[in-house]
């Protein structure tokens, strides 16, 4: 257990040292999308921790456990989070005020869902459905689409 | 024949790359190290120290053993997972300097990198995960 506690800080460590080669970690905290998608995951974490069953094991008869289905709402949320901004982008497509929140709750919506799906993976012991693994890698498509629409727009 | 496709395969890649005329583009150091240090704590964290010792173990007769199968799994998964992790902090490092419109293009370059590498690791895990390389040569 100690083990697997240090190694996921550490990969969460990899990931804030990255952020200082820009302006560092303060430039990702963004209430509207942490609240997006923190509420909805923190809930269905309060519900399994009431369940008889542990989060890691299988629930009967479905083949996942609780702690997957987070990790699955998780990625779902961040996909209809980054089209949500992307609804917000291009409806105030060339107004310079209005485009910057509606690109940083695309781009942290999904931020937050991966990683929650991430810790989530280390977390438990399933092997991961491909579709979720397609839905984190189209996740990518849809930042460099929308970052060449931000160009255009300023 | 085996291990002479995955050398195939990578040699292929790397000829691609050759071709671009600007391979130096294609290698970039935090874009590396925000993809294999997750890489890498990703098999002590879902099997413990461990899994390191399994990783270079083949089972009985050449076949997979389940635990290496498993391990391959996570790392591959690791690898697209926090490639497109490093990929939104590179997005969110050029929105801080948005000033220069032409610096967009070198940037959004940079920022590709962790999605490149984080799938070459699960194209070289797919690959691994579903040969037993003791049998056949």
């Amino acid at each position: 257990m100690i083990v697997k506690s240090l190694s996921i800080i550490f990969i969460i460590l990899c990931f804030i040292a990255t952020t200082f080669f820009g302006s560092g970690p303060m430039a990702f905290l963004d209430l509207p999308s942490l609240w997006f998608v923190l509420v909805p995951v923190l809930f269905l974490l309060w519900v399994g921790s009431k369940r008889k069953d542990k989060m890691t094991s299988l629930i009967k008869g479905r083949g996942i456990s609780w702690l997957e289905l987070v990790g699955y709402v998780a990625v779902i949320l961040c996909v209809i989070g980054s089209h949500m901004g992307m609804v917000g982008l291009y409806e105030n497509f060339g107004d310079k005020t209005m485009v910057g929140p509606a690109f940083a709750f695309l781009v942290l919506t999904s931020f937050y869902g991966i990683l929650i799906f991430f810790i989530c993976f280390l977390l438990g012991h399933h092997q991961l459905k491909k579709v979720a693994v397609y839905f984190v890698l189209g996740q990518t498509l849809i930042l460099v689409n929308n970052m060449l629409g931000l160009a255009l727009s300023i | 024949m085996k291990p002479l496709s995955i050398i195939l395969i990578i040699l292929s890649i790397i000829f691609a790359l050759i071709n671009t005329g600007h391979i130096e583009t294609f290698f970039d150091a935090p874009s590396l190290l925000v993809v294999i240090f997750p890489v890498i704590a990703s098999i002590a964290a879902r099997h413990g120290f461990v899994g390191f010792g399994h990783l270079f173990k083949g089972g009985e007769g050449g076949n997979e053993t389940k635990e290496r199968k498993e391990i391959l799994h996570t790392m591959g998964v690791t690898g697209v997972i926090s490639g497109v992790l490093g990929t939104h902090i590179g997005v969110v490092i050029m929105l801080g300097n948005l000033a220069d419109p032409k610096a967009i293009g070198p940037a959004m370059a940079v920022a590709i990198l962790p999605t490149f590498y984080g799938l070459f690791i699960f194209l070289l895990t797919t690959i691994l995960s579903h040969l037993n390389l003791g049998t056949e040569l």
